[in-house]
Order: C-alpha cells, then sequence, then structure tokens
C-alpha cells in the first residue's frame, strides 16, 4: 500500500484549487442581511446599519477561516483492496495536514465530471467525514459498488468543508488515477473438476501422503502462520514455509475449456473464481488455463490473487 | 453530510441565545406570550433529551395542541393590535414565531433558519433603543449566535465551548474593521424607502409651538437632554446664551401660537461683535423647528434659514439630527413687512381690560418704544413680583390676574403679560421660546442644554433698533438668566436634583458627566451619521466631492485592502505556533525526498531512517543521528533541543547518487 501511495504525487491545496461558495444556509443569512439593510436604510437606523455591515463582515471573514479550513492539505495517494464484483470497493485516500492547526468538518467524496444532480446527491450523502489533526495524516476510506469486473476507478474526488459557520462551502478537486481490481463475482454451480486433473494424471505428487515433508519455500503473504518454518528462521534470511504433501494438496486443472458449457464469458469466470477460492480454500494445488494466458501449479494467497487477477482482467488489454 | 437528530446541547445553545435575544423585549411582552416562549424553548430541550415526546405528526395530540398554540397566539396579537402591525406586533409575532420555530425546529436547514432569526431578533431591539449599552448588548448577541453556529458545524469530539466562544468572539472581532469601514463610507439614501409604521419613533415632548398660561410647567424640573453644542472656538457667556426656538405672534386671550403671517419680510441681521461657530446636536422633538444661538447669521444644511430667520429643517425631526451653525449675540436685527406689524400689535378684543389700561397710561406719558420696555420691567420689579415654577392657577383672564393679582410665575408669564403690555402700548412685541443657558460637560468641551433649560422672552419692535430682546424674567430673578433655573428658586422649592454638598455630589456630578461625554460622541459620531457627517469626515481626510459612486469605489478598495490584510492574519495564525522539530523533521524528510528517499506518510521516524540507512551507507551516520535528536525532541519526557536539531537538519544535503 504506501508503494502505491508514493507512486501518485502529492498534492496540495493551493490557492487556485480551492474554490468557495456561499451554501443554502448563507444564501438564507445573505437575504436576511438584505433585508436588515433596507431596515436600516428605510428607518435611517444606525445600529440597524452597524449590525449589517458587521454581519457582512463576518460573511468576510467566515470566508477566510472556511478557505483556510481546506488550503494546504495534501492528498497523498488513495488505494484500495480488490474485491469480488457485486460488492463494494473501499479506497483509502491518504489525507495529510502538515499546518499546526487542527482541519475540521472535512468531507470527502467522490465527485466524477459530467455527473448528474441527482447522482451528486447520492454521492454527497456517500462521503465520508473526518477530521485531521496538526501535523497527521489519515486514511479516508471512500467506498463505491463494483458491479463489474476489471478495472475499477475511483475518479475524480472531491473534498469540502463548511467549517466554521456552515454559511459557506469550500471545497477542491483531487484528480485520482487510484483504480481497484474487481475479481469476478464468485458464481457457479459446477464441482471442482477434481476427475479431471487425475485423469490426466500430472506429476504425480498428489499421491503422497499428508504429513509428508516437502522442502522449503519462501514466505508469501497469505501464507498460514502455522505452516512458518520457525526453526529455520534463525539461519535463513527470510520467512520460509514448510511444504507438505498430502490429501489437501491435489492439483488442479482449472481450464477455461472445462466450463465451456456455461457459454457466457462472464459465467465461465465467475465459475473459474469459484473454482479459485475453493481449490485454495481446500488447500489444493491448482493451474488456471485461460485463452493466450496460463498460470502455472501453485498455492497460496499470492498464486489466488494471481490467477483472480488474470480472471478480472480477462478481455481486457490494458 | 448527514446529520441525524439535534442533540441536546445544540438545541439548548440556539434556544439560549434566543432567550437572551428577547430579555430586552420581555418588559414589553405580555406575560403569556413570554412564558409560551420559554415554555416552547424548555418543551424542545427537554424532547432532545428524549424526556418529552415532541409535538410531531408522531404525536397527534401534542401537534394539534401546538397548532392551536401558534392560533391562539397570532389570533392574540392580532386582537391586541387591531390588525395593525407595527412595531410592538412586529416584535411579538417574530417572537411567537420564533417560539413555534423552535419547536419544530428538525434538521440541519431548519437549525439554520432559527439561528439566523436570533440574528434578526437582535435588530428588533434598535426600534427601541440605539444606546452604547445596546451596541455592547448587540455585540454579545451576535458572538453567541455565532458560537451558536461555530459549535453546531464543529464535530462532537472538538466541541469545547471556551474554544468555540473565543473563535465566535474572534471571528466578530475580525469582522469589526469590516463594518467600521462599510459604516464609513456606505452612501446613505435620503428619505424612507417605504412608509413608516406609526409608532416608529417614541415621541419626545420638548419644547411646545404654542404656550397656554396657567398650565403645569412641564418642561420646569426634567433633567432631559434637549441638545448639545459644540462651539469651535470662543463660547458666549452664559447670560447670552439665548437658544431661539419658534416665535409666538398670536394670541386668543390664553393661548399663544406660531402666526401664519400673510407676507414674511426679509430680516436682516447687522453683527455688531463676534461670530460664533458651532454644531447643535439636537434630540428628536417631532416637529420642523431647531434651536440656534440667537441670532444665526449662517445655517448648513440641514438646518435651514428662512427669510424671516426662523431656523427649520426640512422634516420634522423624528430622530437626533447635527447641524451646524454661525451665530452673533450683539447685533441689529430689521425687518418689520405690514403684515407683520398687525400681527404684532393685535390682542384679542374684549381680553385684558386691566392690562390695556396700564399700558396705555404708559403709552401717553411718551418715550420711544425702549422707554415703554423699561417702564413695565420697572412695574415687574416693584410690584412684589415673584418667580416660581408652581404659579396658583388662573382661571380668569390670565394676564389681568397674573398682572395684578398673584404676581406669581415663571418665564412664559412674564414673557406672556410683558407682551401684551407692549402690544396694548403700541408696541410691535411677540414671544420667543426656546433655552437659555446651559451646562457644560465638565470632561469634554461641549455645552449640553436640558429641558430644564426651557425658557420664554419678548422681543419688541423698536424703529432705529430693530427687533430688541427683552427679558421681563431677567428682571425678577436675573439668577434664572444668569445661573441657570436651580440658582432662581429659592431654596426648598421644587429643586431638580439634590444638590447635596461634598465628595459624593462632585464625583456623582463628573460620573454623570463622564457618561453623557461618551453618549454625546455616540450620538454624534454613530447614530446621528448622516451623508453630511460623512462629507464633513471624508473632507476632513482631503476628499472632495463626495457623492455615492465616489463612495462605492472607496468602499471597495478599502474593503478588498481590509480583506488583504484580514487574510494575511489569518493565514499568519493558521501557520504559527509551528513545533520546530516538526518543522525540522518536515525539512528534513523533503531534502530526502529530493534525492530518492521519500518518506511515506505513514512510516515512523526510526524505520524511515533505517531504510535510508540500509540504502545510502554513505549518510547512514547523519541520518540516524538526525532521527534520535527528532524522536528526542518529540517523545522524550525531557524533550530536546529543537533549535540545534533544525540547524543541524539544514546543514545536512543529501546528494543524489
Amino acid at each position: 500500500m504506501n508503494a502505491a501511495v508514493a507512486a501518485s504525487p502529492t498534492q496540495r491545496l493551493d490557492r487556485r484549487r480551492v474554490y468557495i461558495f456561499p451554501s443554502r444556509a448563507g444564501f438564507t443569512l445573505g437575504a436576511m442581511l438584505v433585508v436588515i439593510l433596507l431596515g436600516a436604510i428605510n428607518y435611517d437606523n444606525a445600529l440597524g446599519y452597524l449590525l449589517s455591515f458587521l454581519l457582512g463582515g463576518m460573511f468576510l471573514v467566515a470566508m477566510l477561516h472556511t478557505y483556510h479550513n481546506l488550503a494546504g492539505l495534501d492528498f497523498l495517494g488513495a488505494h484500495a483492496a480488490p474485491v469480488f464484483a457485486g460488492e463494494r470497493a473501499r479506497f483509502e485516500c491518504v489525507i495529510g495536514n502538515p499546518w499546526p492547526r487542527a482541519r475540521l468538518a472535512l468531507a470527502l467524496l467522490r465527485r466524477p465530471r459530467g455527473a448528474s444532480r441527482r447522482e451528486r446527491r447520492r454521492l454527497a450523502r456517500e462521503g465520508s467525514a473526518f477530521d485531521l489533526e496538526p501535523d497527521s495524516t489519515l486514511a479516508v476510506g471512500i467506498t463505491l459498488d463494483a458491479p463489474r469486473r476489471g478495472w475499477l476507478s475511483l475518479g475524480r474526488l472531491r473534498l469540502e468543508s463548511g467549517y466554521p459557520l456552515g454559511i459557506l462551502r469550500a471545497w477542491a478537486y483531487f484528480a485520482s488515477d487510484a483504480r481497484c481490481l474487481v475479481y469476478p463475482a464468485p458464481r457457479g454451480s459446477l464441482a471442482l473438476p477434481y476427475a479431471a486433473t487425475q485423469a490426466a494424471g500430472s506429476t504425480g505428487t498428489a499421491m503422497l501422503g499428508a504429513d509428508e515433508f516437502a522442502g522449503l519455500r519462501p514466505y508469501s503473504s497469505g501464507d498460514p502462520v502455522r505452516a512458518i518454518a520457525w526453526k529455520t528462521l534463525a539461519r535463513e534470511q527470510q520467512l520460509m514455509i514448510k511444504r507438505f504433501h498430502g490429501q489437501g494438496s491435489q492439483q488442479l486443472e482449472l481450464d477455461w475449456r472445462t466450463v465451456a458449457s456455461l457459454g457466457d464469458v462472464e459465467a465461465r469466470l465467475s465459475q473459474l473464481a469459484a473454482w479459485v477460492l475453493e481449490a485454495e480454500r481446500r488447500g489444493a494445488r491448482y493451474a488456471l488455463t485461460l485463452p493466450g494466458h496460463t498460470i502455472a501449479l501453485g498455492q497460496g494467497t499470492a498464486h489466488r490473487d494471481t490467477c483472480l487477477r488474470a480472471l478480472a482482467l480477462f478481455g481486457d488489454d490494458a | 453530510m448527514n446529520r441525524g437528530e439535534l442533540s441536546v446541547r445544540e438545541v439548548g445553545w440556539v434556544a439560549a441565545a434566543l432567550l437572551a435575544g428577547l430579555v430586552p423585549h420581555m418588559q414589553r411582552f405580555p406575560a403569556l406570550l413570554t412564558f409560551a416562549f420559554v415554555g416552547a424553548a424548555l418543551w424542545r430541550v427537554l424532547g432532545a433529551r428524549g424526556r418529552l415526546p415532541l409535538p410531531d405528526r408522531a404525536h397527534p395530540a401534542l401537534w394539534a395542541l401546538k397548532q392551536l398554540v401558534a392560533v391562539g397566539a397570532f389570533a392574540g396579537i392580532y386582537i391586541a393590535y387591531h390588525g395593525q402591525l407595527g412595531r410592538e406586533a412586529g416584535v411579538e409575532l417574530l417572537a411567537a414565531l420564533l417560539g413555534l420555530k423552535l419547536l419544530e425546529m428538525r434538521n440541519a436547514r431548519d437549525y439554520y433558519v432559527v439561528s439566523f432569526l436570533g440574528y434578526f431578533l437582535v435588530v428588533t431591539n434598535f426600534f427601541y433603543s440605539q444606546t452604547m449599552f445596546t451596541a455592547l448588548y448587540m455585540l454579545a448577541l451576535v458572538i453567541f449566535i455565532t458560537a451558536v453556529l461555530v459549535q453546531f458545524n464543529t464535530p462532537p469530539a472538538y466541541r469545547n465551548s471556551g474554544a468555540v466562544l473565543r473563535l465566535a468572539a474572534l471571528m466578530t472581532a475580525q469582522a469589526m474593521p469590516v463594518m467600521i469601514i462599510a459604516f464609513v463610507l456606505f452612501p446613505r439614501l435620503p428619505g424612507p424607502l417605504w412608509g413608516l409604521p406609526q409608532d416608529a419613533f417614541d415621541g419626545v415632548t420638548g419644547l411646545s409651538d404654542e404656550l397656554t398660561l396657567g398650565e403645569v410647567a412641564r418642561l420646569g424640573l426634567s433633567d432631559a437632554i434637549a441638545f448639545r453644542v459644540e462651539f469651535d472656538g470662543a463660547v458666549p457667556r452664559a447670560r447670552d446664551r439665548y437658544w431661539r426656538g419658534p416665535t409666538l405672534t398670536h394670541s386668543d386671550g390664553r393661548t399663544w401660537r406660531v402666526a401664519r403671517v400673510g407676507e414674511a419680510a426679509e430680516h436682516r441681521v447687522e453683527p455688531r461683535g463676534p461670530v460664533y461657530r458651532y454644531h447643535v446636536t439636537l434630540e428628536p422633538h417631532q416637529e420642523r423647528w431647531l434651536l440656534g444661538l440667537e441670532m444665526v447669521t449662517r445655517a448648513e444644511p440641514p438646518a435651514l434659514r428662512t427669510g424671516d430667520l426662523r431656523l427649520v429643517a426640512a422634516k420634522p425631526v423624528r430622530r437626533r439630527v447635527s447641524y451646524a451653525l454661525s451665530s452673533v449675540v450683539d447685533y441689529r436685527l430689521l425687518g418689520l413687512s405690514a403684515s407683520e406689524r398687525r400681527a404684532a400689535l393685535a390682542l384679542p378684543a374684549g381680553y385684558h381690560p386691566r392690562a390695556r389700561e396700564l399700558a396705555a397710561r404708559w403709552a401717553a406719558a411718551g418715550g420711544g418704544p425702549l422707554a415703554i420696555a423699561e417702564r413695565a420691567l420697572d412695574f415687574y420689579r416693584r410690584q412684589g413680583f415673584v418667580y416660581s415654577l408652581t404659579p396658583p392657577p388662573l382661571p380668569g383672564d390670565v394676564i389681568d390676574e397674573f398682572l395684578f393679582e398673584t404676581r406669581e410665575g415663571f418665564c412664559e408669564h412674564f414673557a406672556a403679560s410683558f407682551v401684551t403690555l407692549m402690544r396694548a402700548a403700541g408696541v410691535p412685541a411677540r414671544i420667543a421660546t426656546g433655552y437659555q443657558g446651559g451646562e457644560f460637560n465638565s470632561l469634554a468641551d461641549y455645552l449640553v442644554i436640558r429641558q430644564r433649560d426651557a425658557h420664554a422672552w419678548a422681543e419688541i419692535y423698536d424703529e432705529q433698533r430693530g427687533w430688541v430682546r427683552v427679558d421681563p424674567t431677567a428682571a425678577i430673578a436675573p439668577t434664572r438668566v444668569s445661573l441657570g433655573l436651580e440658582n432662581a428658586l429659592p431654596a426648598g422649592a421644587g429643586r431638580t436634583r439634590d444638590s447635596g454638598d461634598g465628595v459624593a455630589s462632585a464625583l456623582l456630578t463628573r460620573l454623570r458627566d463622564g457618561v453623557d461625554a461618551i453618549t454625546h460622541g455616540w450620538n454624534r459620531w454613530v447614530l446621528s451619521y448622516t451623508t453630511l457627517q460623512q462629507q464633513r469626515l471624508l473632507e476632513r481626510f482631503g476628499f472632495d466631492d463626495v457623492d455615492a459612486g465616489n463612495l462605492v469605489i472607496a468602499l471597495t478598495l478599502a474593503l478588498a485592502a481590509v480583506t488583504m490584510v484580514l487574510a494575511t492574519l489569518i493565514l499568519a495564525a493558521a501557520r504559527r505556533r509551528r513545533d520546530p522539530a516538526q518543522q525540522a523533521w518536515q525539512e528534513f524528510s523533503q531534502r530526502l525526498g529530493r534525492v530518492g528517499l521519500a518518506r511515506a506518510p505513514s512510516e515512523a521516524p526510526r524505520a524511515f531512517a533505517h531504510r535510508v540507512a540500509r540504502a545510502r551507507a554513505d549518510l547512514a551516520a547523519e541520518v540516524i543521528a538526525i532521527t534520535r535528536l527528532y524522536t528526542q525532541c518529540r517523545y522524550a519526557r525531557a524533550g530536546g533541543d529543537a533549535r540545534g536539531l533544525l540547524r543541524r537538519v539544514r546543514r545536512f544535503r543529501p546528494r543524489r547518487r
């Protein structure tokens, strides 16, 4: 995640990027101010003049305060863990406040260009409210629907705040190139193709006993903790995983062609995704074959993710 | 973002602010309205606590009750004021509306509307009072209502009443320069934009434009201020300070009035002494006439000097007005048309037979008008006339009874009887009313003329000397004119104030004068700040030719300048108080970032240092040392040398490899 964040350039909110405009409450107050001023003129009431000018001044001061509540913040990038289609993607957007003053009542929301009024209102409701302590950074979660597999772009973000009086709203846009990988929804009723792999009679290790030690391999994230070779930790440079062969280590060939009966591309990908998850859950070793793309036998979350990624991006040249 | 139900705290704050805004009105409100408002506020707060159900649609019985109270309140106000929406009715309606709105308040939008109506409530006070105290009260309320808004916009975790109030006060203070600039430069439009309700102004009884003998001396004892005068330079002596108001020419035997004379002669003043220049700030008296030192030679708007030397305003003086005049106290005043002469000699037929008889004898004795006047004054002096503010009533022929029976009265009696005698003797005469004397504020350089300084005197016409002032009261009670009313009265006879001797009284006088000096400044520079004052002030700063267009330009420029200053100040405040250790760390990270060793936002200092040290052995020693210093500064209980750290960071110049 750090790498992803560091990769996108920091965007600081300077003067040119912060916009400010009265909110609806601000317009109400403005109308009231005009009424007070007209009354003051009509009655030639000196205190009426003073009050309307004081409130006018307050508007101006509120503008400066609202502006400074937003200005100078940094958008340090966003990142989202992959999700399955149909789930909600959660982007962690990192906002930094490098100044010695807390920024209060901020809201981060999505605002794609050209969004309709209704869309904007919905997105405003979905935004997340947060505050920033002095000299701090915070990951603000923005969730959005991930209806289809493939890349889901976060799009343009809007950071806004009405603090301190709520009569003005300051906002700024961040163009974010962050995207979330959406795996195909794991769906399908076909059973895991055990028979097929056994019939194919591949490498043969599948017949080894369950507790038979089969060597070490480097740790990759997602490996079960109980499989870590703690004893070797002292002499090895890195964490190693003990490999065993047993009934949990059946080999599976997950092939695009096996699911041809499902017809529809998405249904086939969904079935394959369901198989990948199932195989991983069972501790099997599995390979994935897609047209023009083959992933060799493997196991573990990293392998699973590679497979799911291939399924997610199937047919996507990007 | 989405907000849930309004919290107790939010409801409580806005309810308290509205109550504070209503406090000055409550003395005028019917008790029932006050009770209903406080009840509604309490109900809403308890509702927010969940102690009471609120009168919404979910509770039809309560909802109906609320509607009933609302209808009752509006109907009550309508009936009480016979459907006339004046000042009082307007304020009461606003209070009723606010109470209801408070009860109905559900979401952020309602909350803002109710808070803003609180600002509106502040304005309603100004219809009743525009004193400096009211202004301070306004300021406190504005801070309070602003605090209501600030706390509403502050996330609950950060809501600290002290900090919220401080921010509201700071923002109000920052808005003050804008207020002052706009107040000074905003073009003042003449006249009302729409009709004024009839009760927009309180009637202030001052000097009257008619004089009825035998009525109680209304003004004699009033300490209320009639006007204040600031002299530019020399000040005339107390006994020369006759502040002239309307002159009364027509008599029906009992009441004297300003006469409508067919054609007034052009009066001419020939100065015979120094010219006094001064500003008068007149309290509203609902009349058109203005007051000036006798005799006015030059008047600046809004004061107008008519051909027959009356001083008037274009419209009745409904609010405090300030005008500049020049006067001479030593002068010759000429001008009397034929119709004026007839009016100045007229006496109602059949009245004052004894006065006429006495005057006829003086006229027969010969001599000019001045000699006859001297005889009349002699008559007052020798026949046991007494100056008194509580003279016996005069049920019959007022002049004859006063002159020959009671012989006890005040300035009006003397002036009216004197003018009657003069006319009966064939000398044109009239009554001049106004004020006499005035005392200096001991702390500031201006003169205060109070209602008890009201006075009436006579003017007679001599062909050579013109109009000559004769003050018969001065003949009886010379001190009334030279020292003021208090000293003219015998001890114990209706003294106006406790004139207890000693330090306490002197202190009280000084205190009173101090308060009045502030009030006068306030009146002059704030309350009666009009187009004229605006021009005068800007001329003082060297701007000629002030018109609305120029003012708008000046206002815009001044506001732009003050905005820039405020922006700089607020920005500086936002960036100040930076922890030097933090600053050093930031610079340190930036320097390493420039050589390709950027620190990830969430990377802890030590992890970052180790990563850098592994990557760049050449920098390792310094990076680790700086990081250690920084962690000492930030986290060690004893703290560290933050400035030393900053210096060391600034010497640290990593190069790209």
